[in-house]
């Protein structure tokens, strides 16, 4: 498992004065109301915790937590993951957890 | 945490959590909604059923009374049909859009109640202010027709959702309600979840065991193909166990209850099948990214598309509300939704049955990515029942002295050559040691009556720095295939035992049948190499790892995984558990009764190496449904949106929107319903 925070995103941080970054797990409604259909689960970035337990990813310069479930997702499948800042969406972006929980 | 049975969610467990207790387990749900529809599937059923024929009732004359809507009166009539069907069958589309605005997401209920809506609330202006229009056309039977037509498919799709969950409810049905308690010299019947452990039972021929027991009284065959798939009636005598749910054919017997319902075999079973279904799986990524931006898309193209129309293609406000209607009622974001929990659904039912348990939704999935399968020799390849079959003695030691000191280190031994000691010494008195020791892939180290018993490999005895003078003997034991045991007694060699395994009677089909699919087979034992040799020969295996120790296992399962192969481990779920876990799919071959404790992503029940070419199978089928499920689901919305957004208007002119948008709700009603149907096909495919 390996965890890279772009020097945009450090930048970001930096600018923000803060060095914690929350990765949490949020569901959204399936497209149909079928028993079938299953919630969808939505990854989201914040710089304060949201809901829920969390679990330290990485900590050293920057520290990365995560709920608990992902953390297990994360560390099952050997994941590298990247934390971007996307000037565009104006808020942090997380690329490669593997989609299984 | 805990998961939502029916849509997927992890909930907290906490006290105010909403939750049912189903056979004594409790299950926790995310909303009340999915709560009803886990403890009342069938009420949802009947009401659907009801309200599709009170729809379909008023549908009926609205569409015939349309063709004399000219006459103001009969107008009037419509109007009134029309806004039943609309706001009362209707009404479910109006409490989805509801929560989908509640919850800001869109669902297909946002796009079914906002088409039907434009299409009512057009006609109704032109109902009642007809001098505001130019053409005066009502649609009351488009909106009406769109809700008959969605509830069809909807109900026809429930329909064949209870064929998909068939398997899993054959399973539930297993679990008898009641049990016979014997108390007191009498019978008692008594519902099965009040069973405690250690109750004491009758169980009649013909009658179902209550859960899982053990024989107290009586010799009986049991049925257990619903619960492993064995086809065959088992024979149980006493002090045998005996699964819940399993069938007794022949006598009547007295058990004595070692789980109670809400823990037995069947309960883990259905658990982790539910749980299994309920799992996302990787290849579902594109259809949740593409789903939750559908719904907002599909709107946007609709009114795009109205504006165009209107405005540019100049078809008037009727036909371009037409076009509006047709793009929301013909997106089918439902049929992307389930394309893959209903294939999911169909095959772990089916392999439930089959006595393969799929502990979890991405073990399917990569089951069909598997291209190297290393397999256990002992107990996996071979029926694991090792025998001694030759023994050598030395330094005036008897056979019989031999064999009881051996079996005295072994006797606190869970290897099987360490039983097959035990075995030979039967009928008589085995003491304990002062002490044990078990030296994984070495051997036993025993100090009883303050004498020191080693028993083990030559690796254990040169560890000892014990003097080793019989190498040549060894050769010939090990070149005859047999696996090699030394005995030693105080730092002195006392004998050499010579143990073989039969090869299990499917093995070499199971090899050939895996070999054919094109995946590479490696066997790891930790047998010497003439042994391995001996088996791998017979079966046409030719990747082999002789002397390996549990974690050579592991490192080979590492290595392949660094080469970029995909893994499947097949061996015991206890003892090969860190292998089975390290492994891409970890296939257990079961003891028939703990399941939970069993590593792995795959649970055979039966123990047949067979299940292994089965479960292979089985992966790549369901992975192939699930792609054909999908690119229907993508292809029929990236065809038919633009269709319904007026494709056809160059070729047929705007009339067409007379009928497109009935036949787009026809198209939308069973959509969903041809995902269902194309997943059930898996339950007629040979594993």
């Amino acid at each position: 498992m390996m965890i890279v925070i772009t020097e945009k995103a450090k930048k970001k941080l930096g600018e923000l004065k803060t060095k914690n970054i929350y990765i949490t797990l949020n569901y959204i409604q399936g497209p149909c109301n079928d028993n079938l259909c299953k919630m969808i689960p939505k990854i989201k970035i914040s710089l304060t915790p949201e809901n829920g337990n969390y679990v330290p990813l990485y900590e050293k310069d920057f520290n990365v937590y995560s709920h608990k479930l992902l953390a297990e997702s994360i560390f099952k499948h050997n994941d590298n993951i990247v934390i971007d800042y996307s000037t565009l969406k104006r808020s942090f972006v997380v690329k490669g957890i593997t989609y299984s929980f | 945490m805990a998961k939502d049975p029916v849509c997927g969610m992890y909930v907290e467990e906490n006290e105010n959590a909403i939750k049912s207790v189903r056979n004594g387990k409790t299950y926790y749900f995310c909303s009340e909604n999915c709560k009803e529809q886990f403890e009342k599937p069938d009420k949802e059923y009947k009401k659907l059923k009801f309200l599709l024929i009170f729809s379909w009732s008023l549908t009926v004359p609205v569409i015939f009374l349309t063709y004399f809507s000219n006459i103001i009166f009969l107008k009037y009539v419509i109007f009134t049909l029309a806004t039943i069907i609309q706001f009362y069958p209707g009404f479910r589309f109006y409490k989805g859009l509801l929560n989908s605005i509640k919850s800001r997401t869109g669902n297909m209920d946002t796009l079914i109640a906002m088409g039907t809506t434009v299409a009512w609330l057009y006609s109704t202006i032109v109902t009642f202010f007809p001098s505001f229009f130019i053409v005066r056309g009502i649609y009351f039977d488009t909106s009406s027709l769109i809700i008959s037509l969605v509830l069809t498919g909807t109900f026809m799709e429930n329909l064949m959702k209870q064929k998909a969950t068939n398997a899993l409810h054959k399973l539930i049905s297993l679990q008898p309600k009641i049990a016979h308690l014997i108390k007191d010299g009498g019978l008692i019947d008594i519902d099965t979840d009040k069973i405690k452990k250690n109750y004491i039972l009758l169980v009649k021929p013909g009658e179902r065991f209550p859960t899982d027991s053990e024989i107290l009284e009586g010799v009986t065959e049991v049925d257990e193909s619903m619960i492993t798939g064995e086809s065959l009636p088992v024979l149980k005598k006493v002090g045998d166990t005996v699964i819940g749910g399993t069938l007794n054919i022949l006598n009547p017997v007295k058990i004595k209850v070692s789980k109670t319902s809400d823990e037995n075999t069947l309960s883990e079973i259905i658990s982790i099948v539910e749980k299994a279904t309920t799992e996302r799986v990787p290849i579902q990524r594109l259809a949740d990214k593409v789903s939750s931006y559908f719904v907002p898309l599909v709107i946007l193209t609709g009114i795009f598309s109205f504006f165009f129309w209107y405005f540019i293609g100049d078809i008037g406000l009727t036909y371009s509300l037409l076009v509006l209607v047709s793009v929301l009622i013909i997106a089918c974001p439902c049929a992307l939704g389930i394309a893959t929990p209903a294939a999911l659904m169909v095959s772990s039912g089916k392999a439930a049955v089959n006595g393969i348990i799929f502990k979890n939704g991405e073990s399917i999935e990569n089951a069909s990515k598997i291209n190297t399968v290393i397999l256990d020799k002992t107990g996996t390849l071979t029926v694991g029942k090792p025998e001694i079959t030759d023994i050598y003695t030395f330094n005036n030691f008897s056979k019989k002295d031999v064999l009881k000191l051996a079996a005295i280190a072994e006797i606190q031994s869970e290897h099987l050559f360490g039983k097959a000691i035990v075995k030979e010494v039967r009928g008589e008195k085995i003491e304990f040691p002062e002490s044990f020791q078990y030296i994984p892939g070495m051997g036993v180290k025993a100090i009883y009556n303050k004498n020191t018993i080693i028993v083990g490999n030559l690796n254990m005895i040169r560890n000892e720095g014990i003097d080793f003078n019989y190498q040549d003997l060894i050769k010939d034991i090990e070149v005859k295939g047999k696996a090699v045991l030394i005995v030693a007694y105080n730092s002195k060699i006392i004998g050499i035992f010579g143990i073989s395994d039969k090869i299990k009677d499917e093995s070499k089909k199971t090899i050939e049948e895996i070999k054919k699919m094109g995946i590479d087979i490696w066997m790891i034992t930790g047998d010497n190499e003439y042994s391995a040799k001996e088996i791998s020969e017979n079966l046409g295996i030719e990747n082999v790892i002789s002397n390996a120790k549990p974690k050579d296992k592991l490192e080979k399962i590492k290595e392949l995984k660094k080469m970029g192969k995909t893994v499947a481990m097949v061996g015991d779920g206890i003892n090969d558990a860190p292998a089975l876990a390290e492994a891409d799919l970890g296939i257990a071959l079961g003891t028939g009764t703990d399941i939970a404790a069993e590593t792995g992503g795959v649970i055979l029940m039966k123990g047949d190496i067979y299940d292994v070419v089965k479960v292979l199978k089985l992966g790549r089928k369901t992975l192939r449904k699930i792609k054909q499920n999908l690119a229907w689901a993508f292809l029929y919305n990236l065809i038919l949106i633009p269709v319904a957004a007026g494709l056809l208007i160059p070729f047929y002119g705007p009339k067409i929107y007379n009928i497109l948008p009935i036949f787009a709700a026809i198209a939308m009603a069973f959509s969903s319903t041809t995902v269902v149907s194309n997943s059930i096909l898996l339950n007629r495919e040979k594993l």
